[in-house]
């Protein structure tokens, strides 16, 4: 068999598997459970006679990572015009076989922002921020915290997986927290699950390693427990309102700060003041972000917690 | 016969350098001076918006087309539902701009369909391809902005069957600034953005993350045709 010809065969049986492979494996799979996120049953109000836990996340110490930078540098608009599928198949598999890891290499890079908070944060447990945190929240009755492995209490229990994200500019810290609330009497199934992003106002600091390093890094665990403290009166909030459906929430896009940078999401406003906003975004994330210059209020805080992190 | 395959090879060489290889217009940034006129009358309009769609550059054959179709056929689908929200309003804002510093500007309600105008017969440096002068009499102006945006939604590259990368949202066009009396750009500036979703891409029906950036890409774009204006 001539050597053009085989070639020739080896494509057109290619193309007919890449077509069926292709619509096996790349059509959109379903929604992932985030997607669903901040459902519930039935509104719930916690009095001040309830007490509530929250139940420590597996890991000891508080995750600290350094801001990734997605500059959209490098970004590929251009197919590859080729009618070869052969070059296409290598060019592709050469393309993922290069890029593979490259996330955690630039990860590691953007963790070097870190680099004069590593012995603080070397001592800053899950325990000690959750302990700040709680100290930190008017809702229902006595809190405490509850260790990874404790049995099911019979009172309300809140699952935390906190992680914080320092900007680049290192003005600003970034929450997220994984929440999820156990009605008593009910330990296998969430009452609400959600993930809430809580960016901090940016500091304006000349020396920001200094500002936050002072007292024995005190600043730095304050602002993170105030961040976590927020995150968990905006969950007990959500279970408190309406239905998510009922949000006066049309999707649009605001403006923030997230250090000293300008971003965008695209989200319903739930609530805005003290120049910040609770947005739910379009995949349920709750997230409270101070607003930037031509989004925000103006309107006057009512108080120094929602000054700080409303 | 040697002699015809050169003769050949030469003309398709000649053909391709006069008919293919066009030069593109440069850059050009906005001076100061091009807008110290006061008395010049400023005329801002834009193109018909283009349909927010999906492109698949690089699946090049027919069955590629398919494949690659058929595989993003739900976000296909989704993008179609993404609106040009308030991208109409754009050359209201730019003209708001324009007043700020002075200049004396109206607002061209209708869409300014240029591959309708005829071409223009003098060459040069920076001088458009089309001739603007009948917008002269008709709008009573000097000059005019045009925002022209010629891709808005969703692309994903690809080379014949297979994904080269995961899809972005984009937003592709050319703001420019023409005179009148010589058909010369005083401005002309390209953008090319484009974002991928923050965090997984496929979730369908409704792609949030990829809608996201698609809302991303949208301010990303009214800022970079205002920004020259915000000086």
């Amino acid at each position: 068999m001539r050597p053009a010809l085989a070639r020739q065969m080896i494509q057109t049986a290619l193309a007919a598997a890449s077509v069926l492979t292709l619509v096996i494996v790349m059509s959109p799979a379903e929604a992932d459970s985030d997607a669903q996120s901040g459902e519930r049953t039935a509104p719930v109000r916690l009095g001040p006679e309830q007490n509530w836990s929250v139940r420590l996340p597996e890991v000891d110490k508080v995750v600290y990572k350094g801001e990734l930078i997605q500059d959209n540098k490098n970004v590929e608009t251009n197919g590859i015009h080729s009618i070869d599928v052969l070059y296409s198949l290598a060019f592709v598999t050469g393309k993922y076989i290069k890029e593979y890891g490259k996330d955690e290499e630039l990860q590691t890079e953007a963790d070097k922002v870190l680099l004069p908070y590593r012995t603080a944060l070397g001592n800053f447990t899950y325990r000690e921020l959750v302990q700040r945190g709680l100290n930190k929240t008017a809702v229902g009755g006595s809190k405490k915290w509850v260790e990874f492995n404790a049995p099911s209490v019979a009172e309300w229990v809140v699952e935390v997986t906190p992680s914080f994200i320092l900007t680049q500019d290192q003005s600003a810290i970034v929450l997220n927290n994984h929440i999820s609330i156990y009605a008593p009497g009910s330990p296998s199934e969430p009452l609400y699950k959600n993930l809430i992003r809580i960016v901090s106002d940016p500091r304006d600091e000349p020396d920001p390693a200094g500002f936050w390093m002072m007292g024995g890094s005190e600043r730095l665990k304050e602002e993170s427990a105030n961040l976590f403290a927020r995150s968990l009166e905006i969950a007990w909030g959500q279970i408190d309102n309406a239905s998510p459906k009922d949000d006066p929430a049309h999707p649009k896009t605001i403006r923030y700060r997230q250090g000293k940078s300008e971003k965008m999401e695209r989200a319903g406003v739930i609530d805005m003041r003290c120049n910040r906003a609770v947005v739910r975004t379009l995949r349920g994330w709750l997230m409270s972000v101070p607003l930037a210059r031509g989004d925000a209020t103006g309107n006057e805080c009512d108080n120094k917690l929602s000054k700080n992190l409303y | 016969m040697p002699n015809k395959y050169f003769f050949t090879s030469v003309l398709i060489a000649a053909a391709l350098i006069l008919t293919g290889c066009a030069t593109p217009q440069r850059p050009l940034s906005l001076s100061e001076s091009t807008l110290a006129s006061k008395t010049h009358r400023i005329g801002v309009a834009m193109t018909p918006l283009p349909k927010v769609d999906m492109q698949l550059p690089g699946a090049s054959c027919l069955l590629c087309i398919a494949a690659a179709t058929l595989a993003n056929s739900s976000l296909i689908d989704h993008t179609r539902t993404l609106p040009h929200e308030d991208l109409p309003k754009l050359k209201n804002s730019l003209a708001e701009l324009l007043r700020k510093k002075g200049s004396n500007v109206i607002v061209i309600s209708e869409d300014l369909d240029i591959s309708k105008l005829p071409d223009y017969n003098g060459k040069g440096t920076d001088i458009a391809e089309k001739d603007f002068s009948p917008l002269k009499q008709k709008y009573s102006i000097d000059k005019v902005v045009l925002i022209q945006i010629t891709d808005l939604g969703m692309l994903r590259p690809y080379s014949t069957y297979f994904p080269t990368s995961e899809p972005q949202a984009i937003l592709k066009g050319v703001g420019s600034m023409v005179s009148l009396n010589n058909n010369a750009y005083e401005w002309y500036m390209p953008v090319e953005l484009a974002k991928g979703s923050e965090g997984p891409w496929d979730e369908s029906p409704n792609f949030p993350g990829l809608s996201n950036a698609y809302f991303q890409v949208l301010e990303m774009g009214k800022d970079a045709f205002l920004k020259p204006f915000n000086n």
